[in-house]
């Protein structure tokens, strides 16, 4: 199968990897249908992260289609179109049973440092990630999830860590009503949990970054208002932010539908 | 300059250190700091004088997928939250190595690259 291949700092190649095997009663083995570059996966090809080794797939952010079950997994069968959670998690130990799902203390040799993620380096596990044709998938009955008929596979890749990873940051924030926002980072997980702060009754959402292009901009109108902060001064690039009332209101109309607003 | 120093120069710290540093500076007092991402384990340098001196909370994580899925495919559904729109390129797996190079220098105004198989592809 084609997999990416990570061969040093910023060299990375497609090649012909061996098919991942079923090792574990509770593995299963997906067919990548979407896999996303996430922002964090340049951290690895830029070779910033300890024990990224040689040889490793990246990719904690796909869906795919289960091609085969180990005898253990009973939640999902062949054909199941699913989103895999960037954490892998093993459902049992005391983390996981808080629903501190990304703190598992299982799937990770490491596990003081962080919890198993899919192609993130040794440091994380070493597991395979999902920039490939297959990937396998461990404790096969905690993560994945089959997609709902109804939901667009593109949407479904993203719930796999942007969307989550974006609202739990502003869930944690502790927003009360009425609350000022500034989310520092214009990329996707930043206007993501700019896009959640609304939900939990901000009055005010700001985006800052150095760059920030007319692309976010034309997309984003929902999410903020997006401040660039140059050397000696913070500009505001647009003022499209809505008041919260707004946002569920719009979100209800034909017309907001036929929006690419995120 | 700290920062950029011992962060982009000596690679001695992961992570974005200086959105860090204007998190703490700028929140009021009292406040939430509210940090994702990914961070270095054990090197990133943090103002602590100014967060207990200003009273700060920081909370940090990363993503509890599964806890939070229900609800975000709730929204989803409803069109309060539409993730799609953040895709911004649609790659064939094959040419990996130019997605990774054009997403790393944001070309194309590259934010969000989708990878697809070449079994995936209508």
């Amino acid at each position: 199968m084609l997999a990416m291949n990570y061969r040093g700092p910023l060299r990375v190649r497609i090649d012909e990897m061996p098919m991942p095997e079923v090792q574990h009663p509770d593995d299963a083995i997906v067919r990548v249908t979407r896999s996303c570059i996430c922002g964090s996966d340049l951290h690895l090809y830029n070779g910033s992260v300890p024990d990224t080794r040689v040889g490793m797939t990246f990719g904690h952010e796909f869906t795919g289609t289960v091609e085969e079950v180990g005898s253990g997994v009973t939640k999902l069968k062949r054909g199941d179109h699913v989103l895999v959670p960037f954490n892998i998690s093993c459902g049992k130990c005391v983390f996981c049973q808080q629903e501190l799902y990304g703190n598992c203390h299982e799937s990770n040799p490491q596990a003081t440092a962080v919890g198993g993620i899919y192609g993130y380096s040794h440091t994380a596990g070493g597991y395979n990630g999902g920039q490939a044709e297959y990937v396998r998938v461990p404790y096969a009955n905690v993560g994945p999830m089959v997609i709902p008929d109804w939901m667009d596979p593109d949407d479904a890749v993203l719930l796999t860590d942007v969307v989550p990873t974006g609202y739990q940051a502003a869930e944690m924030g502790g927003i009360q009503p009425g609350d000022t926002v500034a989310v520092f980072g214009a990329g996707p997980v930043g206007i993501m949990a700019a896009r959640c702060a609304w939900l939990f009754g901000a009055a005010r959402v700001m985006v800052f970054d150095c760059v920030i292009t007319g692309w976010i901009l034309s997309r984003s109108t929902r999410a903020a208002r997006f401040m660039i902060f140059g050397r000696s001064e913070i500009r505001c690039c647009s003022s499209s932010a809505r008041p919260i009332s707004w946002a569920p209101m719009f979100a209800s109309t034909r017309w907001a539908r036929k929006q690419p607003a995120i | 300059m700290m920062q950029t120093l011992l962060g982009r120069k000596l690679l001695l710290q992961g992570g974005s250190a200086t959105a860090v540093h204007w998190a703490i500076n700028s929140v009021k007092k009292g406040g939430i700091v509210s940090i994702v991402g990914v961070y270095g384990p054990i090197d990133t340098l943090v103002p602590i004088g100014n967060v207990v001196n200003k009273g700060i909370t920081i909370r940090a994580n990363q993503a509890s997928v599964k806890r939070l899925l229900p609800r975000l495919i709730e929204h989803v559904k409803n069109g309060v939250l539409n993730p799609k729109a953040l895709i911004s390129h649609r790659i064939p797996l094959e040419y990996i190595s130019d997605a990774y190079r054009m997403f790393s220098a944001k070309l194309d105004h590259c934010i969000k690259p989708v990878l697809l198989p070449a079994g995936a592809r209508a």
